[in-house]
């Protein structure tokens, strides 16, 4: 892959690509097949040369016919050119390119040669199949033996698999590339065959390859094909490996097992039931992971009650692959499976309860842990004196009534994290899942439990989970009596609590704080973030208000005014209007540019007309021209309007290369 | 090199409750999960390579670096200042000088005791990069977009599955808590019957031009022709090379890809249509005629797909909208999400994690790499995805509606565009 380099080197340093816009335009929107011909006729192999025929060949490869293939199979044998002519002859559709490509084979060498059977095999040329054959018996380059067998591969006819699997029996290349390129050529072909209903065939295949001198990882992917392409019939191989195979074909068959179809589930799963039980414990974990990922009912319904049991009696990773496999198959018999892993509760024993938790979590919503089941009734005493295995134990249930939101939980939780002596993990947990139940009505059920909350991060994290989820202008109204209770720095906080509430309520209460000169700072900075789209009006009626009022706050003011018309989906015509005002209101040249980043969120002949009223004016002259040339380039195709505001452009900047953009836009079609 | 037993070095199992296929969320983004927490003995780690590792990827590989179950192995760039910078990192992270460099991604790929790649090179790698390493039997973590063509997608779903590898595309937000729980409410039917899914994409247009030539440097210190990989030949022009190359056709997929291959991936998931893709696509035209960055797109069973630049609720970057009869829901990366009433305001969680952040993605990859469980954002659901947005993208650039078959992988009696499925790549370079 060096040929470029070598030629080029030399001349490039001083070369760069000189090609007119209006040459680019003309060949990549040229209908014309005559004209690209034309183009990758002329001689020349320069960078310019060779950047006009890449882009003709690639109007080619759309448009292109049976015209173009004299032209394209010349550039063939020169190494410059034949990956643009393949770029067009992959694409044109019949037999006349297959013909031409195979003709040119015994005209061509090294890295050509490769190309041209590379195109011959995207193709899936059959008529390829004898010509490459006698072309392998002659060649001595191992990239295009490579390559042949790529192309048999992808062409896959019985011909091309025959003399595939005629290679397979020779003596294997001290090249390992070689001998991987017609694995993998036979495991694409015995694709094929399966997409064709051959699946035996297909498996035939894979299990020559699994069992030839090849590489490891090649073999690999023989075998997890064969067993696939097996269907039910590989139910025997499969145990075996699995009972007794070396760990890479475990690992490989393993990976089969949650992905056979449904339809061979039944004598698949419960073979793998049947010698499960008899596996070393590793082996006996994964196996169960596997069995428990399989989503459908048939497979299920077996390993359910397996795994009920398993439950029971495995230990360390068996017992968690088991409990993992209760929850995903729990939906079969949700209330066998509830149980099950509830029990494990009272096991007093080392279990993993994070898995156990996401278990129940993932059980049909119609079963609802209840508290009473769990956390209800523990006294300040029982929580004092916690064993290690019980705190466990209830960390894990309180977990499940938060992930499940379980309302009826609030006061219990209440108690625990109110409760004098109990563990800060334990109350931690309380805490937070009260953040997680607590209805509008019982929010200062989680007010009260913060007040002894130190860490201020864990006290917001727990009113922000709490606040996004309650109704919103009813949670608002809370928060502002909140607000009108609090100190400074409780004041600032909660005024990031209502921008992430959002809505009306709590826009008033900031675009009021704003008012306040202690508050102004933090006020200000909020309404410079405020982020729900409808509340648009108010918010920028309160910003212009500030704008035009304060002289401390002006700066800001006017930025968030400018943000609201900038990131808001707005109409078009509002939009500009806004833009004019903050512009009129601003002060501050910095501020009035940034009206321009307004019309460039706008892709429209409106924006770029919005844009140039301002090129009149001196300080901001080229900002407006930079504005509606970067619009314009957007733009497909060009108005009279477009076009006027490029002339205006070309007449106005004083930049050249803006000026040059301007003209490519007034090229194009 | 010795070869270790996979299996234990895998270490099944060691890390089981992160969300799985079967639709959990992972609620308990715990220390663990996330790998880092405890220690791990050096058979029950993940050896890991990198391939082309520059902005993203360098988070991305901080995100793995952090992990106590990774051991990282290797770095290949084209350009020895990159491979140097991260050698000099890695080997500061693991105490020792061990951190191999290549300049040609087979030299890496070829290693036994490598389990898994991270590829983060500009765009026009990503699928070569990725079938290469399938092909060598790695699993793979590639950053978006995985393609640059439909024919690109399609190929790298097929080696994935030739070769039983894992395969993540990096589209984080499908483990991210506010995409997630937004998915999980539109399918859960609180939103009514699902009417549109909103897709925020970038101004589609790319460009056909080549920067000026500059002297090519040595290939120890950058490999051009390596860089340009499957991609057409042009001169030297450092400015590619250091992240410039975004806009080129020949290196770049476009503005809907660009955060198409985030977004679109989020409607097509939250609307259950993983394994499909929209049928039919049409650009907005403005009133004065010419073509604006919106496309509509249409599934088999009538659900539309917008796939918009603006007019968002300003929740952040890449934000998807899903709309039902009854109600809608809005997120975007700021975490923070919008609804339509308080009824499912109610539904809401309080989510502090950016949707740009990789942690809990790569959490979930290195756990599928141990387990063998199939990822979240596979090769099959991230190359439909992926196909929806190359469709929209070439709509876009004919200037008219188009129509696709998913099954067929093929234009309906289009043969423009289904000339623009594929772009044949240079000489040596197959999918």
């Amino acid at each position: 892959m060096k040929k470029y380099i070598s030629l080029f080197l030399g001349v490039l340093f001083c070369l760069t690509v000189s090609i007119s816009a209006q040459d680019q335009q003309s060949i990549w929107n040229s209908k014309d097949e005559s004209f690209l011909i034309q183009v990758i006729e002329k001689p020349g192999n320069t960078p310019d040369d060779i950047f006009k025929k890449n882009l003709a060949c690639k109007r080619l490869a759309i448009i292109g016919t049976d015209a173009a293939i004299p032209a394209l199979s010349a550039m063939l044998s020169d190494d410059l050119l034949n990956h643009n002519a393949r770029t067009a002859l992959e694409a044109i559709p019949g037999a006349g390119v297959d013909q031409t490509l195979i003709d040119s084979l015994s005209n061509l060498k090294g890295i050509s040669l490769v190309g041209v059977i590379d195109t011959l095999a995207m193709r899936k040329a059959g008529a390829a199949v004898l010509p490459l054959s006698d072309l392998l018996s002659k060649t001595e380059d191992n990239n295009v033996r490579i390559a042949i067998y790529n192309a048999w591969g992808y062409i896959a006819s019985a011909e091309a698999i025959d003399l595939l699997t005629a290679e397979l029996k020779k003596d294997r290349d001290p090249d390992y590339k070689v001998n991987a390129a017609l694995a993998d050529a036979m495991l694409r072909a015995a694709a094929k065959l399966d997409s064709e209903g051959e699946n035996s065939r297909a498996a035939e295949l894979c299990a020559a390859v699994a069992q030839a001198d090849l590489p490891k990882f090649s073999k690999n992917g023989a075998l997890y094909n064969q067993l696939l392409y097996m269907r039910a019939d590989a139910a025997e191989k499969l145990t075996s490996i699995l009972a007794e195979g070396n760990d890479d074909d475990f690992e490989v068959a393993l990976k089969t097992v949650r992905e056979f179809s449904p339809e061979c589930a039944e004598p698949i799963v419960k073979a793998l039931l049947t010698i499960c039980p008899a596996l070393p414990a590793q082996r006996q974990a994964a196996l169960i992971a596997a069995l428990g990922d399989r989503t459908d009912n048939v497979s299920r319904k077996l390993v359910l009650p397996f795994v009920a049991e398993m439950v029971q009696k495995g230990e360390a990773d068996v017992l968690a692959a088991s409990i993992r496999a209760l929850g995903h198959c729990g939906q079969i018999d949700p209330i066998l499976a509830y149980d099950t892993l509830t029990a494990l509760y009272a096991a007093e024993k080392e279990i993993p309860y994070d898995t156990l938790v996401e278990a129940i979590v993932a059980l049909p919503e119609m079963i609802d842990p209840k508290p009473a089941d769990s956390i209800a009734g523990k006294t300040p005493e029982l929580l004092a004196a916690l064993s290690d295995v019980q705190k466990k134990t209830l960390l894990a249930q309180i977990k499940v009534l938060e992930l499940r939101r379980i309302v009826e939980a609030a006061p219990d939780l209440l108690a625990i994290a109110n409760a004098e002596g109990v563990d800060t993990q334990v109350r931690d947990s309380a805490v937070a899942a009260l953040s997680e139940i607590v209805t509008l009505e019982e929010l200062n059920f989680l007010v009260s439990a913060l007040e002894r909350e130190e860490d201020e991060a864990k006290v917001d994290w727990y009113l922000r989970a709490a606040c996004t989820r309650l109704p919103r202008e009813e949670c608002a109204a809370s928060v502002v009596k909140m607000y009108e209770a609090a100190d400074k720095a409780g004041k600032e906080k909660i005024l990031s609590l209502l921008k992430q509430i959002g809505g009306p309520t709590a826009l008033a209460a900031v675009a009021a704080a704003a008012g306040d000169s202690e508050m102004a700072d933090k006020a200000t900075e909020i309404l410079g973030q405020w982020n729900t789209p409808e509340d648009a009006a108010p918010l920028a009626a309160a910003c212009l208000k500030l704008a035009k009022s304060s002289s401390k706050y002006k700066t800001r003011a006017i930025r968030a005014y400018i943000r609201i018309p900038r990131q808001f989906d707005l109409p078009e015509d509002l939009r500009i209007k806004m833009a004019r005002v903050a512009f009129d209101t601003a002060t501050r040249p910095d501020d009035k540019q940034l009206i321009f980043e307004i019309f460039k969120r706008m892709i429209t002949d409106n924006s770029v007309k919005a844009a140039m009223s301002y090129a009149d004016q001196p300080e901001y002259s080229e900002s407006a021209c930079e504005t509606a040339v970067f619009i314009a380039e957007k733009i497909k195709g060009t108005s009279p309007e477009l076009r006027n505001a490029m002339q205006m452009v070309l007449e106005t900047a004083r930049s050249q290369e803006l000026k040059d953009r301007a003209s490519k836009v007034l090229e194009r079609e | 090199m010795v070869q270790q037993s996979k299996l234990s070095r895998r270490g099944f199992l060691k890390t089981g409750t992160i969300a799985g296929s079967a639709g959990l969320l992972p609620l308990l983004v715990s220390g663990k999960v996330l790998g880092l927490d405890g220690n791990v003995s050096p058979s029950n780690k993940v050896n890991l390579g990198a391939i082309g590792i520059h902005g993203r990827g360098t988070h991305d590989l901080h995100c793995f670096l952090n992990r106590n179950d990774i051991r990282f192995r290797a770095i290949c760039d084209i350009r020895r200042v990159q491979r140097e910078t991260i050698k000099a990192e890695a080997d500061k992270h693991n105490n020792d000088t061990d951190c191999a460099m290549y300049r040609d991604m087979e030299d890496l790929l070829i290693r036994d005791d490598i389990d898994a790649v991270l590829i983060a090179t500009g765009d026009r790698w990503h699928t070569m990069a990725s079938i290469i390493a399938a092909r060598h039997g790695k699993d793979v973590y590639c950053e978006k977009p995985l393609s640059l063509t439909i024919e690109e997608s399609l190929a790298l779903a097929r080696a994935v599955k030739r070769y039983g590898i894992i395969y993540q595309a990096g589209t984080q937000r499908r483990n991210i808590g506010n995409f997630q729980l937004a998915a999980k409410i539109a399918q859960s039917g609180k939103l009514g019957k699902l009417t549109e899914v909103h897709a925020n994409t970038l101004w589609p247009a790319t460009t056909q031009d080549w920067l000026p030539a500059e002297p090519q440097p040595d290939i120890e210190e950058c490999d051009w022709d390596r860089w340009l990989g499957p991609c057409p030949w042009r001169p030297y022009n450092q400015q590619y090379v250091v992240g410039g190359w975004r806009g080129f056709y020949d290196f770049h997929g476009g503005g809907i890809l660009e955060w198409g291959s985030h977004t679109v991936d989020l409607c097509q998931w939250a609307a259950e249509k993983d394994q499909t893709a929209p049928v039919r696509y049409e650009p907005q035209f403005q009133q004065n005629g010419s073509i604006s960055g919106t496309i509509f797109a249409w599934y088999a069973d009538g659900l539309k797909l917008v796939m918009r630049e603006s007019g968002w609720l300003g929740l952040g970057t890449c934000s998807a909208r899903y709309v039902g009869e009854e109600g809608w829901v809005e997120t975007g990366d700021s975490g923070r999400m919008a609804v339509s009433s308080d009824a499912l305001r109610g539904e809401l969680k309080y989510f502090g994690m950016p949707g740009t952040d990789p942690i809990t993605h790569i959490a979930e990859f290195v756990e599928c790499v141990k387990s063998r469980r199939t990822p979240a954002a596979n090769a099959q659901v991230a190359a439909n995805s992926h196909i929806a947005s190359h469709c929209a993208y070439i709509a876009w650039q004919l200037g008219r509606p188009v129509e696709y078959d998913p099954a067929k992988a093929e234009f309906i009696n289009d043969e423009d565009a289904n000339r623009m499925r594929s772009r044949a790549m240079r000489e040596g370079y197959i999918l």
